[in-house]
C-alpha cells in the first residue's frame, strides 16, 4: 500500500532509529513543474512534471548514508533504510573521525511564500499566451534568433528529523529565461541571456515589466552590434551595474565562503576556496566592501525561512567592511569549525543531499551619489551586464566580459558603447579595488547555481546597487 | 506487486492512441544507482537512489507536450496523469515546423557489446575497496589528499512508440573521478568511465591523479600570451567536444552554433575527423536505440576537417530532407558518444616536437562561450599544467586561462595522439568523448594576475 508523503517521512525516521541510526532526517518533496519553450516564435514543447519522493539522510556508526525513493510503500522504505544503513556502515572503514552535526534547536514551523497568482491556479493556456506575448516583445527589433522559456514550480516540502524538528513549507516559483542574438549588416554578433526569477506567482511578470524590458534589450543589442567600438587599453576604472556586482558577489565571495569548499569536501567537483579555514577575521578587500547573503528576502528566488536541516535562517554578512566575517555552513561543516550552522543547507529536490549553498547574495549599497561615482574617473567603463564569465575552482582568477558597456571620460558617463571589455583579475585584487558603491536599493538578477555531485541547481538571486566602482583594472 | 515496465508502457500507449494522439513515445524506467563521495582521503557520504518513472511525449495536431511521472504506484494514477497531459497538450499552440517521429518500426536492433554488466548488482559489496585502492595509489605517487566520486547504475528501460518501435533493454554504467592534491594549488585528476566493470580500474585513475599532482609541485603563475598547446584528452573532451556538439540543427536554429552555415566547408585542419557513435562497446551513452526507438549508428560529422553532417532526430531530419541519425532527443537531437579519430603521434613525440614554448593543459573547467554563434569561448585550466620547451617539459605553471575561439582552435590542430580514451566527468564533459591528446598551434592564454 502506498503511503502518503508526510506519513512516509515520519515512519522513515522511526524505522531508521529503530534499526540503529544515531540521527535521521527525511524530506518529502512534492514538485509540480510546468515549462513552455519557444524557439524563434515556434512552440517547441510544453512539459509538466509531477514529482514526489522521499530523501532520507542518516548517520550510523559515525558515517553518513543517503537514500531516496519515489515508491513510498513500507516495504520500499524498509529496503531503502536497510540499504542506506549498510552503505554507511561499510564506508566507516574509510573515515577517520566520526561524522557529527552541530547542535541546533529543534524547530517546528509551517510557512509559505506569498503568491497572488499561483502557478498551480493558472491555466496552461494562459501561460502559453503569456509566453507568446513575451516573445513578441523580443521580436519587435528584427533579431535573427530568439529563444525563450517560461517555467514555474509549486513545491511543497515536509522536513522531519530525529531531534524533533518538523518544518512544512510551500514555495511557488516562476522563472523566465530568454536568449536574443543580434547580427549587424557587417557581421558583428552579440547575444543576450536574460533570466528573471522569483518566489511567488505570475504577478512577477508585471513586476518585472518584462515586455518593456525585453523590447529595450532587443533595441540595445542591435545598437551594440552596430555601434560598439573597441575598449580602451591599459588601466581603467570600472563602474559595474547590479547584474555584474551580483555575479561578483556570488562567484568571488559566496562560493569561496562555502565551508564545505573550504574544508575540501567539494574539491573534485566545484572546487575548493582561496579562503583558508583560518582566514575568518582577515582582511580580504577594501573597507568599502560588504557582501551579504540573505535567504529571508520576501519574493526572492532564493527564499527560504528554514533550511533543509530544519535550521532557522537569517541574513549572513560574508564580508564586512573588507573583512571575511562569516562562512556559509550546514550542520556538518559547522561542527568541524566548532560553531553553529548558518542555516544554509539546501538540496535541489528530495533525491539530493543537503549541502551548504547561497541564497540571495549581494554587494551592499554604499554612500555615493550617482554623480559622485563618476566624477574623478578620467577613463573608465560602465559595465551594465555581461556575456561570458568564468572563474577558477579556488574562486581566485575571474573573468567577466561586458555586454552593454559605456565609456566614462573625464568624469562623465557617455553614450559611447564599448564592445566586450574584459574584467579579468584576481579576487583579492578585485575586492581591494572596489572603493565605493551607490546609495539606494539593491537590484537583483536571478540564476540557478550549480554545485554538488550529482550536480544540484538551486534558485538564487545576486545583486548590488546601481553602480559599484572598481579602480585601476588592466584591460 | 510492482507493475512491470512493459505493462506500464503498453497500457499508457494504448490509452493515448485511443484518445487520438498522432505521435507518442513512452519510456518506462527503473534503476538502482549508488554514489560514494569522498574527500580528504575519507568517505563523505554514501548514497543510494531507487527510481521508477515514466516519460511520456505526445503530439496531437502538431501540439507537443511531455511529462515525467514518478508517481506510478497504480495504473489508475498513471491514467489520471495521462488525462492531465492530454488536457495540457490541448492548451499548447501548434508548432508549424513539426515533422513527426519515426514510423519505421518495428526495428531490428543490433546488440551492442558491453552495455550491461550483470555483475554491477554485486558492486555495492566491494565498491569501497576500489576507492581505497585509488586513494592509496595517489598517495604512493606523493599526493597528500584525494577527493572524488564513484557512481554506478543498474537499470532497465522499456520504450514503445506509435511508430511501432519497441525497445527492452538493461543498462549499467560506472563513473569514477579522483582529484589528488599535494597542496591547494598542486593537483591532478584521474577518471575511469564505462559500462563493463571489467574495464574499471580505479587504482590506475588514482595513480594518474597522484602523478599529475606530484608533477605540478612548485608551479608558478605564468604570463599570458599566444603559445602552442597540447590538450590532454579531458581538455579535448571539454573544449573540442563542445565545438563538435554544435553540429546540431536545433542549436543552429536557435543561434547557438558556430557551425550554422558551414556544412561542406573546411572547419578544422585536415588531420581531424570525428563522429557521433552510439554503437561503441562500453561507451557511456551507447544504446541500441535513441529516444524515439530509431537504431543508433556511427555518423560522420567531420572528415579530414570538412563538416560532413549534423546529428538528427526524425523531426530535424525531415526538415533538412535527410535521414535520422539515431540521435533523438525528443525536443532536440542529442549526441550519444563523440568519437575523434586517433592520429599518428605518440604522446612523447608530441612533447619532443614542441621546440617553441608550448603549454600542456591536463584539465580544464568552466568553459563558457561569450558568443556561441561565433564560437568565442574561454576555459580555465585546473590541475597540473606545464611549460614545454626544446622538446622537454620545463616546469609546472598555473593561473592561466584559455581565451580563444572554436574556429581558431579547430583550424590550428597540428598533431593528434595515436590512441583515444573515454572522457566524461561532472558538469564539464557531459557528453562522453573518445578523445586523444591534441596539439594546437597559436592558442591564446590570458591571466587575471595583474
Amino acid at each position: 500500500m502506498t503511503l502518503e508523503g508526510r506519513d512516509a517521512a515520519d515512519l522513515a525516521i522511526e524505522l531508521a532509529m529503530a534499526k540503529g541510526a544515531q540521527f535521521a532526517e527525511a524530506r518529502f518533496v512534492q514538485g509540480c513543474v510546468n515549462q513552455f519553450l519557444l524557439k524563434n516564435g515556434n512552440p517547441e514543447i510544453g512539459a509538466f512534471e509531477r514529482s514526489s519522493g522521499l530523501g532520507l539522510r542518516l548517520i550510523v556508526d559515525g558515517a553518513a548514508g543517503f537514500a531516496s525513493m519515489n515508491v513510498l510503500t513500507q516495504k520500499s522504505l524498509e529496503e531503502s533504510i536497510s540499504a542506506a544503513l549498510k552503505i554507511a556502515r561499510t564506508s566507516r572503514s574509510l573515515r577517520r573521525a566520526p561524522l557529527q552535526l552541530s547542535e541546533e534547536p529543534a524547530n517546528t514551523a509551517t510557512y509559505e511564500a506569498k503568491a497572488l497568482d499561483k502557478p498551480v491556479d493558472k491555466h496552461p493556456e494562459d501561460k502559453v499566451r503569456l509566453l507568446g506575448e513575451i516573445d513578441a516583445s523580443m521580436a519587435t527589433h528584427q533579431l535573427p534568433f530568439r529563444f525563450c522559456l517560461l517555467w514555474d514550480n509549486d513545491e511543497r516540502k515536509y522536513y522531519v528529523n530525529s531531534e524533533g524538528s518538523r518544518i512544512e513549507s510551500y514555495i511557488p516559483r516562476v522563472m523566465f529565461f530568454g536568449v536574443m542574438t543580434a547580427i549587424s549588416s557587417n557581421g558583428q554578433m552579440e547575444q543576450s541571456m536574460i533570466m528573471k526569477g522569483a518566489s511567488g506567482g505570475y504577478e512577477w511578470i508585471e513586476r518585472w515589466n518584462l515586455y518593456e524590458f525585453l523590447t529595450k534589450e532587443a533595441e540595445t543589442l542591435n545598437k551594440i552590434v552596430s555601434e560598439a567600438t573597441a575598449p580602451p587599453t591599459g588601466n581603467v576604472d570600472f563602474v559595474v551595474g547590479p547584474n555584474v556586482a551580483g555575479i561578483i558577489a556570488h562567484e568571488n565571495c559566496g562560493h569561496p565562503s562555502e565551508a564545505d569548499r573550504i574544508l575540501g569536501r567539494e574539491a573534485a567537483q566545484a572546487g575548493e576556496s582561496y579562503l583558508a579555514p583560518d582566514f575568518l577575521g582577515e582582511r580580504v578587500g577594501n573597507d568599502s566592501l560588504t557582501i551579504i547573503d540573505d535567504p529571508t528576502i520576501e519574493g526572492s528566488f532564493g527564499y527560504f525561512l528554514y533550511d533543509d536541516e530544519g535550521v532557522k535562517t537569517r541574513p549572513k554578512t560574508l564580508i564586512k567592511e573588507g573583512v571575511f566575517n562569516e562562512m556559509i555552513h550546514n550542520r556538518e561543516s559547522a561542527f568541524i569549525f566548532g560553531t553553529h550552522s548558518t542555516a544554509a543547507s539546501r538540496s535541489e529536490t528530495f533525491s539530493r543531499e543537503p549541502i551548504p549553498r547561497m541564497s540571495n547574495t549581494f554587494i551592499a549599497p554604499g554612500e555615493l551619489n550617482w554623480d559622485e561615482i563618476f566624477e574623478d574617473i578620467k577613463l573608465g567603463i560602465y559595465m551594465i551586464n555581461f556575456t561570458e564569465w568564468n572563474i577558477d575552482d579556488r574562486r581566485f582568477q575571474s573573468k567577466y566580459i561586458g555586454m552593454e558597456c559605456y565609456l566614462i571620460k573625464n568624469g562623465e558617463l557617455t553614450s559611447e558603447l564599448i564592445k566586450r571589455p574584459v574584467l579579468e583579475t584576481t579576487t583579492t585584487d578585485l575586492f581591494e579595488a572596489i572603493d565605493g558603491s551607490a546609495k539606494g536599493d539593491v537590484e537583483f538578477t536571478a540564476a540557478l547555481c550549480g554545485k554538488g555531485d550529482p550536480p544540484q541547481a538551486v534558485p538564487v538571486w545576486a545583486g548590488g546597487s546601481r553602480g559599484t566602482r572598481i579602480r585601476n583594472i588592466r584591460i | 506487486m510492482e507493475i512491470s515496465l512493459s505493462e506500464l508502457a503498453d497500457t499508457s500507449l494504448s490509452f493515448l492512441v485511443k484518445e487520438g494522439v498522432d505521435d507518442a513515445v513512452i519510456a518506462a524506467n527503473r534503476s538502482l544507482s549508488h554514489q560514494i563521495r569522498f574527500s580528504n582521503n575519507e568517505v563523505s557520504i554514501s548514497k543510494r537512489w531507487h527510481t521508477v518513472n515514466l516519460s511520456v511525449y505526445l503530439v496531437k495536431e502538431k501540439k507537443i507536450a511531455s511529462t515525467d511521472l514518478n508517481d506510478i504506484s497504480s495504473l489508475d494514477r498513471v491514467t489520471a496523469a495521462l488525462k492531465d497531459l492530454l488536457s495540457f497538450v490541448n492548451s499548447m499552440k501548434e508548432n508549424p515546423e513539426y515533422r513527426g517521429i519515426s514510423e519505421g518500426g518495428p526495428f531490428d536492433y543490433q546488440t551492442i557489446p558491453q552495455t550491461y554488466d550483470p555483475s554491477i548488482k554485486d558492486f555495492p559489496d566491494y565498491a569501497i575497496d576500489n576507492i581505497e585502492e585509488a586513494i592509496n595509489a595517489a598517495m604512493a605517487e606523493g599526493a597528500t589528499s584525494s577527493a572524488g566520486i564513484l557512481q554506478w547504475l543498474d537499470g532497465e528501460e522499456f520504450l514503445k512508440t506509435t511508430g511501432n518501435a519497441e525497445v527492452d533493454r538493461q543498462r549499467s554504467h560506472f563513473l569514477f573521478q579522483i582529484r589528488s592534491f599535494l597542496s591547494p594549488t598542486e593537483s591532478g585528476q584521474g577518471i575511469c568511465v564505462g559500462r563493463d566493470l571489467a574495464t574499471f580500474n580505479a587504482a590506475q585513475a588514482g595513480q594518474n591523479a597522484g602523478e599529475l599532482a606530484r608533477q605540478s609541485r612548485g608551479g608558478k603563475a605564468a604570463k599570458g600570451g599566444t603559445f602552442n598547446a597540447i590538450f590532454a584528452p579531458t581538455v579535448v573532451g571539454d573544449i573540442i567536444g563542445s565545438a563538435i556538439e554544435a553540429a546540431n540543427p536545433f542549436l543552429v536554429e536557435a543561434g547557438r552554433s558556430w557551425l550554422g552555415d558551414k556544412l561542406g566547408q573546411q572547419i578544422s585542419s585536415e588531420e581531424f575527423s570525428a563522429y557521433d557513435d552510439g554503437t561503441i562497446p562500453n561507451g557511456f551513452r551507447s544504446a541500441e536505440a535513441d529516444a524515439e526507438g530509431v537504431p543508433t549508428k556511427k555518423t560522420l560529422l567531420i572528415e579530414n576537417g570538412v563538416l560532413k553532417g549534423l546529428i538528427h532526430n526524425t523531426n530535424t531530419a525531415r526538415k533538412a530532407e535527410t535521414e535520422s541519425t539515431g540521435n533523438a532527443g525528443l525536443v532536440l537531437p542529442e549526441n550519444t558518444n563523440i568519437a575523434i579519430d586517433p592520429g599518428s603521434y605518440r604522446f612523447d613525440e608530441m612533447i619532443a616536437e614542441s621546440k617553441s614554448p608550448t603549454i600542456y593543459v591536463s584539465n580544464c573547467w568552466y568553459s563558457r562561450a561569450a558568443s556561441p554563434i561565433e564560437g568565442v569561448f574561454s576555459s580555465v585550466p585546473r590541475d597540473a599544467m606545464f611549460l614545454i620547451e626544446n622538446g622537454e617539459i620545463q616546469r609546472p605553471i598555473r593561473e592561466l586561462r584559455i581565451s580563444d575561439s572554436y574556429p581558431n582552435v579547430m583550424r590550428n590542430i597540428i598533431a593528434i595522439q595515436n590512441k583515444v580514451r573515454q572522457v566524461k566527468w561532472w558538469l564539464e564533459v557531459i557528453t562522453p568523448v573518445f578523445a586523444p591528446a591534441i596539439m594546437i598551434k597559436d592558442v591564446k592564454f590570458t591571466t587575471g594576475t595583474q
